[in-house]
């Protein structure tokens, strides 16, 4: 558990989501109509907000990894990679359960990956990681004055 | 924990992702429209195969045919073509269906090459949830295809209902 408090791990950890998030979100930006359909074949949103979702999310991942990246706002940022990481997860998971052979569109169209467990298991992997980061941010930042006594 | 967040900043960044994603969208050549088009197909009603000699890009033109009737079409020698992947193709396909996965799909793609764009055919994918053989069907006919139909219930039910089928097939 002492490693967990390592600044080095710590900032290992924020590099990797970070990094995650802006590698899926700039292969989504570059064909939006793909992402689009991947949006379209998980059929949970109603047609009004598909391509919503398909303009924004990309550039909210590309914009929180960028951030996270430069330790800035990393308290929010995790919040949002966990609650998006989150949506993504529950989406692929009804989409297993409704039997949906389709592709993820987690990177994009280019590296496709079909929904399955292994997806699934990938993203709870991402959150945990993402939540080690929003926990420990707070308690290595607040320890920090204490080093220096 | 959650009260250490500030929500102003939260919001901020959101915002700033929106107005970047918006601009970008605008100004972009591969910009989408912000509500997504919905495509209508046809129902095909006949027993009659009508093809589209005109080359307009209607997508009533791609017409939904039932069990029964893609049964009725199979019968008389019109091709199959499986849009899953290549894993699921090979634990079982209709017979004589060709595979053109939609993952990877694209207009050089092998298998177009035995596809005719004069002669009818009839796309499937998994089971009536599943979108496709219908966005297959709207690629190929883009690409000129002029004789398309998607037979929605696809696979599953085509299995259950005891018609021709074979396995294994290329990787």
């Amino acid at each position: 558990m002492k490693h967990l408090t390592n600044k080095y791990i710590l900032l290992t950890a924020k590099f990797f989501i970070g990094y995650i998030f802006i590698l899926a979100g700039i292969e989504k930006i570059a064909d939006p109509s793909g992402f689009s359909n991947s949006i379209e074949n998980y059929q949970l949103l109603p047609n009004l907000f598909i391509n919503f979702f398909a303009i924004a999310l990309p550039w909210i991942e590309v914009v929180c990894g960028i951030l996270l990246i430069f330790n800035k706002y990393v308290k929010e940022n995790s919040f949002i990679f966990i609650s998006l990481m989150s949506a993504f997860t529950i989406m692929i998971f009804i989409a297993v359960l409704r039997g949906l052979d389709i592709d993820c569109g987690c990177f994009g169209t280019n590296n496709s990956q079909n929904v399955g467990i292994v997806k699934i298991i990938e993203n709870l992997g991402l959150i945990i990681l993402g939540m080690y980061v929003f926990v420990y941010h707070e308690k290595i930042n607040k320890s920090i004055p204490l080093e220096k006594v | 924990m959650l009260n250490n967040i500030r929500w102003k900043s939260l919001l901020y960044i959101v915002l700033v992702s929106l107005f970047l994603g918006f601009t970008y969208n605008y100004l972009s050549p591969n910009g989408i429209p912000l509500v997504k088009e919905v495509i209508e197909f046809g129902v095909y009603d006949e027993d009659e195969i009508t093809i589209n000699n005109t080359g307009d890009l209607d997508f009533t033109n791609i017409k939904l045919i039932d069990l029964e009737n893609a049964f009725k079409l199979y019968n008389k020698g019109i091709k199959f073509v499986d849009v899953r992947d290549q894993w699921d193709y090979s634990d079982g396909h209709v017979l004589g269906s060709i595979n053109l996965p939609e993952v990877e799909f694209s207009p050089q793609h092998n298998s177009l090459s035995l596809l005719s764009k004069d002669e009818s055919l009839i796309l499937y994918c998994s089971s009536d949830d599943c979108g496709l053989s219908k966005k297959v069907a709207v690629e190929l006919l883009k690409l000129g295809y002029k004789s398309l139909f998607v037979f929605e219930e696809g696979w599953e039910t085509w299995r259950d209902a005891g018609y021709p089928v074979e396995f294994g097939g290329e990787f």
